[in-house]
């Protein structure tokens, strides 16, 4: 009689890479619901477009590196990436928009690089920056929230917006992001650092009732929604806290000092912890396996250094959010890192 | 230094017994399965037909105490114990009929020397004598026994134990009965229904190793075991129980494994590459405890162990006692094993056990679980998908390693990365397998990485070691060419020096000169002798007067010689040339060497030389020579004294001849001279018959020109005569024959010698016939013939010379 021959080990937990990818997909529910529901029914557009530029690119890309197509497509992982970038850009912004990201994040910065695992660059963020540097008036025309909007958006508005660039109405994006009171809205963060150039200090410019009515809140809600997606994650340990945590606790400290330093100047933390993609950025970005560093000390470090990057940027630098820079400046750091927290084996403690 | 800080401190151990446990790095938790097999007792799997016991024992053959076709008993040693291994025995009773190579329970599956036994079936046993005051006995002696009795490491790893109890100043012993693999209740089974026996077993090791501190260790989900050995315990007396600490410690895996254990039980970690003696720690399993106990206190070796026969594809599961060489399939059949399609067969645990595919495999010591999943059970892998770096493989890894990184460097094969993460360092656990979420058979990989490394510096090594070889070699061509070289050399110098010698120190040249002197002296001697011969014919001397008068001669001669060596010292002293002292010194003490060589060879020279000279020489010719001898020896003699005295004065004797001879031949020359006196001697003895005034006179008037012509001649004389004796002045004399070889020249000497001396009887006896018959007739021919015998000698000679200048 022949028996088969395995290695070991001959059992296995149940948890496998494509079940990890859904749950950060299921994760990311919360929070794509309170978009929607504060910024329009765009986001879906936008997260349909990319899934299904990210699917397509993932698919040929194989098929021409002759990996098989079917078992790697569903490890869902050009999923998240789509998904992430989709909820990052604006959700107005035209389709090629999406579409150009989308495909330099998977082709570019994923398979170029040797694809699922061996990528240097966060691809989601690549695409990000990519997008910024190259389209910075599509990727900067953020919508207020739908209480404030001028003409409320449905579903097919969304739909003719972002692909013929006005809605059935025949209004464009950019009379669209006009608020009741025919202000153009931009992000709090945005806000702030145009006030901060006109003058105002920072408590003059959230004191305003515009400020807080509108774009604050509906971000505070976003990000609260993210960081429950986080916990719902961090509760099934599909990912490690040491990343989140690092990435919070920095934020809130570096924060902190700036504001110390100067409070007309430099925000407060809690603006920072709730404001532009810190929450999506703790717990889904900067997470990303692949790019971040691998070891416990190292993944610390790298939290670290992405809310100080983001910190710096968001401070001093010229754009008014640092996530998806910090997180490439920080994935670059990775190996370097990766090389200098490695733990002490076992018998090498004395 | 280090050793010392190794050990388990006291403050440790008090803490330990304060109840304290740590924590290791890692673990899982995998489903545990072992509900199936820890409810049934441990039955008896029953003697298989053939029993295969592998005798090899990692890669050593033990001299075997059985052959085949010999009946043996259960329990009879198979096997001598040496060293490190251990006895094996025959574990049922029946007629060995092969010892070959047969699968071993190894993952590599690879065959080992086994000894093939047919049982009959009757299990008897061969008698064995336990201790039953073991606590008399000397560990040593214990030690022994335990060797004899096969027993090694029931756990897993298979160590010999008695290596193990040979650990001096144990701090801690700790009996493992920690089985964290799945399924596997063997341990379980076994403190459940022999703790009595398991307890004895440690009273043996805490006899044999002194520990400080022994701590039974047992996992929180083996309950019913926990209470067995509690009740044990408990029934010993009260000062025995505090000896032994019952720890449980929390179920995850590997805690079982000897590091992590270790970390757990006492929070040190043994340091990397080392085993845990080296913290003053010796582990044992509750298995090997209770062999012990069986080997010691009943003096039953071991012959079985108990096997978890477990898996949903048994119909029967349970533990057994199963004899050592007992074929799986044996077990399969008594379990009701029901095959499935892609059936897997487990030796040892989910985690870290192996397959084997072939049912022949012999069941061995380590052997601690056959497992036959269903597929559901344990699923064939699935695909491996590309590692996404998530981490949960170093959260797990008990040892601390990053497996992921170890994934990517064992994927690009860069050891050296591997050696610096600590590859070696993998206990291969199985546990970031367990969690990767693409399916990645980590383990396997870190195998085939280990296996690369070992191969790739085990070739390092061969190649270091041939390298060296070679070195070695071409270091030993260099010495050996080289002292070839100075063979060659010292050789070359030798011959050169030989050559020298044979020459008598006359270079070529030299030698050439004399050729042509003696040349000369041949065709002066031929017109002299003829001249002499004409003036003697007439004249009728008797031989006795002739022999005076050539006496006489001689004596003339030998005085002028003296007067000529010190006219020869001042000729020499008025040479411009100069010698150094050490060389006269030398040549003085070569010329007294020759000296007293001539003089040996006088007797026999004298005779041959009678014959070369002239057959009338007569019995004149020996005293002569004699006298020439010792007056050669004088010179010699007073050479040397000159030489030692005037040695920078000291130069060729003959520079009047524009011969440039060294100082030796000053002896040389004195030896000639009397050669020559001699030869003149017998010349005169002939010329004597003439005995003219004219001839006197002549003698007289060329006496010194003639002594130094004499001179010239006798050194070629001597030199021939000091290299090569007189022999071959007689082969010379009968042709140009030439023997330079020594050993016959020798040989030819001692022959020449008897030749010499018969010849010299007849020579006297033909003589006084010849001088009474025909005393005319005879020395007009041999005058002739004497002159021409010199010449043909001289010529000889030279030819002789020529030859050895070649």
């Amino acid at each position: 009689m022949a028996f088969f021959n395995f290695s070991s080990p001959h059992q296995r937990t149940k948890r496998r890479t494509p079940e990890i990818m859904m749950l950060v997909i299921l994760a990311l529910v919360p929070g794509v619901l309170v978009h929607s529901y504060l910024f329009g029914f765009a986001i879906y557009v936008q997260i349909l477009l990319a899934v299904t530029t990210a699917v397509l690119c993932e698919a040929c890309f194989l098929k021409i590196r002759n990996k098989p197509i079917l078992i790697s497509l569903k490890d869902y992982s050009a999923v998240v990436t789509a998904i992430l970038l989709a909820i990052s850009i604006p959700s107005l912004a035209p389709w090629w928009v999406i579409v150009i990201g989308t495909s330099f994040a998977i082709v570019i910065v994923k398979h170029l690089y040797g694809g699922l695992g061996q990528n240097i660059f966060n691809p989601a963020m690549a695409g990000y920056v990519v997008l910024l540097i190259s389209f910075p008036v599509q990727m900067t025309a953020w919508l207020p929230i739908q209480s404030m909007q001028l003409f409320p958006l449905q579903i097919s508005d969304a739909f003719n917006l972002i692909f013929t660039g006005s809605n059935i109405d025949g209004y464009t994006v950019t009379q669209i992001r006009n608020s009741i009171d025919g202000i153009t809205m931009a992000t709090p963060l945005e806000t702030i650092r145009n006030a901060l150039h006109t003058g105002n200090t920072i408590s003059e410019t959230i004191t305003t009732s515009l400020f807080s009515l509108d774009s604050l809140q509906g971000n505070q809600w976003v990000n609260l929604a993210f960081l429950l997606g986080g916990l719902f994650l961090l509760k099934l340990r599909v990912i490690l806290w040491h990343i989140p945590i690092a990435f919070i606790v920095g934020m809130t400290v570096f924060s902190f000092f700036a504001f110390a330093s100067d409070p007309d100047i430099y925000s407060s933390p809690l603006y920072h912890l709730f404001s532009g993609a810190t929450m999506l950025g703790a717990f889904f970005i900067l997470t990303d396996p692949v790019t971040a560093s691998t070891t416990v000390k190292g993944r610390i470090i790298y939290g670290l250094l992405c809310a100080l990057l983001v910190i710096v940027i968001r401070n001093l630098g010229g754009y008014p959010d640092a996530v998806a820079f910090a997180v490439l400046l920080a994935n670059m750091c990775v190996p370097l890192i990766d090389y200098y927290s490695k733990p002490k084996t076992y018998g090498r403690r004395r | 230094m280090k050793q010392q800080t190794h050990l388990l401190s006291d403050e440790k151990l008090e803490q330990i017994a304060a109840g304290n446990m740590w924590d290791f790095h890692g673990g899982v938790y995998p489903i545990e399965n072992k509900l199936q097999s820890n409810q049934i007792p441990i039955c008896d799997a029953g003697v298989p037909e053939q029993l295969i016991i592998g005798v090899e024992q990692k890669g050593n053959i033990p001299e075997l105490l059985v052959k085949v076709g010999d009946t043996v008993l259960k329990g009879q040693p198979l096997t001598k114990a040496y060293g490190t291994l251990v006895v094996q025995h025959a574990s049922s009773s029946g007629v060995v009929t092969a010892i070959e190579s047969r699968t071993d329970c190894h993952p590599s599956g690879l065959p080992v020397l086994s000894v093939v036994i047919e049982t009959d079936g009757l299990d008897r046993a061969f008698p064995h004598q336990g201790f039953s005051h073991y606590r008399e006995e000397q560990p040593a002696t214990l030690i022994n026994a335990i060797q004899d009795a096969g027993i090694i490491g029931l756990g897993g790893a298979g160590f010999a134990t008695h290596l193990k109890l040979l650990n001096q100043d144990t701090r801690l012993l700790i009996i493992n009965a920690i089985e964290c693999e799945p399924y596997i209740t063997a341990d379980d089974r076994l403190v459940q229904e022999h703790a009595d026996e398991i307890i004895e077993g440690i009273q043996i090791l805490q006899h044999i190793l002194k520990p400080k501190m022994t701590i039974f260790a047992i996992e929180d989900n083996m309950p019913e075991g926990i209470e067995a050995f509690k009740k044990s315990i408990q029934s010993l007396p009260i000062d025995q129980q505090s000896q032994i600490l019952l720890k449980i410690v929390p179920t995850r895996y590997p805690s079982g494994s000897a590091k992590q254990l270790v970390e757990i039980l006492t929070g040190e970690q043994t340091p990397i590459g080392k085993h845990s003696s080296e913290l003053g720690i010796i582990m044992n399993n509750v298995g090997t405890a209770f062999a012990i106990k069986e080997a010691i206190i009943n003096g039953k070796p071991l012959v079985s162990r108990i096997v978890t026969i477990t898996g949903e594809a048994f119909a029967r599961k349970g533990n057994a006692s199963v004899r050592i060489g007992t074929p799986i399939q044996h077990l399969l059949d008594t379990y009701w094993l029901n095959a499935l399609n892609q059936q897997k067969l487990i030796i040892g645990g989910p985690m870290m056990g192996f397959t084997v595919n072939d049912n022949n495999t012999p069941v061995t010591k380590i052997c601690n679980c056959i497992l036959a999943p269903t597929i559901k059970e344990s699923p064939a892998p699935e695909p491996e998908m590309s590692c996404i770096r998530c981490s949960e493989c170093a959260e797990v890894c008990p040892v601390e390693l990053l497996p992921q990184q170890l994934l990517w460097y064992a994927q690009s094969e860069d050891h050296k990365k591997l050696e610096a993460y600590d590859l070696n360092a993998c206990i291969e656990c199985g546990a970031c397998a367990f969690v990767c979420p693409s399916h990645i058979p980590l383990v396997e990989y870190y195998r085939v990485a280990k296996a690369q490394i070992r191969t790739a510096k085990e070739e390092a090594n061969k190649a270091a070691i041939a390298r060296k070889r070679h070195e070695d070699r071409d270091l030993r061509l260099e010495k050996e060419k080289q002292e070839r070289q100075l063979k060659h050399k010292l050789a070359a110098e030798k011959r050169k020096q030989q050559m020298k010698e044979n020459n008598s120190g006359e270079d070529p040249l030299a030698a050439a000169l004399a050729r042509a002197k003696a040349k000369k002296l041949a065709s002066s001697n031929t017109t002299s002798s003829e001249g002499e011969g004409a003036d003697s014919k007439p004249s009728t001397q008797n031989p006795q007067v002739a022999a005076a008068i050539a006496r006489a001669k001689a004596k003339k001669l030998a005085a002028a010689n003296a007067s000529e060596e010190s006219t020869q010292t001042q000729a020499d002293s008025k040479d411009t040339e100069s010698v150094d002292p050490k060389k006269a010194a030398i040549a003085a003490a070569v010329a007294r060497a020759k000296a007293k060589k001539l003089a040996a060879a006088n007797a026999n020279e004298a005779s041959t030389q009678t014959q070369a000279d002239s057959e009338n020489a007569e019995s004149v010719d020996p005293k002569k020579s004699a006298i020439a001898a010792a007056v050669a020896r004088a010179k010699a003699k007073k050479l040397a004294a000159a030489n030692a005295s005037e040695a920078s004065t000291q130069t060729q004797i003959d520079s009047k001849d524009a011969e440039s001879v060294d100082p030796k031949k000053a002896a040389v020359a004195a030896a000639v001279a009397r050669a020559k006196a001699k030869k003149l001697a017998a010349a005169n003895a002939s010329e004597a018959s003439t005995q003219t005034q004219v001839d006197s006179k002549d003698t007289e008037s060329v006496d010194p020109k003639k002594a130094a012509i004499a001179a010239a001649v006798a050194r070629a004389k001597a030199k021939k005569l000091a290299a090569e004796n007189a022999k071959e002045e007689t082969s010379s004399k009968a042709d140009n024959e030439l023997e330079p070889d020594n050993s016959e020249v020798i040989a030819q000497r001692a022959l020449r010698k008897e030749q010499a001396r018969l010849h010299k009887q007849a020579l006297a006896k033909t003589q006084a016939t010849d001088a009474k018959e025909e005393p005319i007739t005879s020395t007009e021919p041999v005058n002739d013939k004497k002159a021409k015998i010199a010449a043909a000698i001289a010529k000889a000679k030279a030819k002789k010379l020529a030859q050895k200048d070649q």
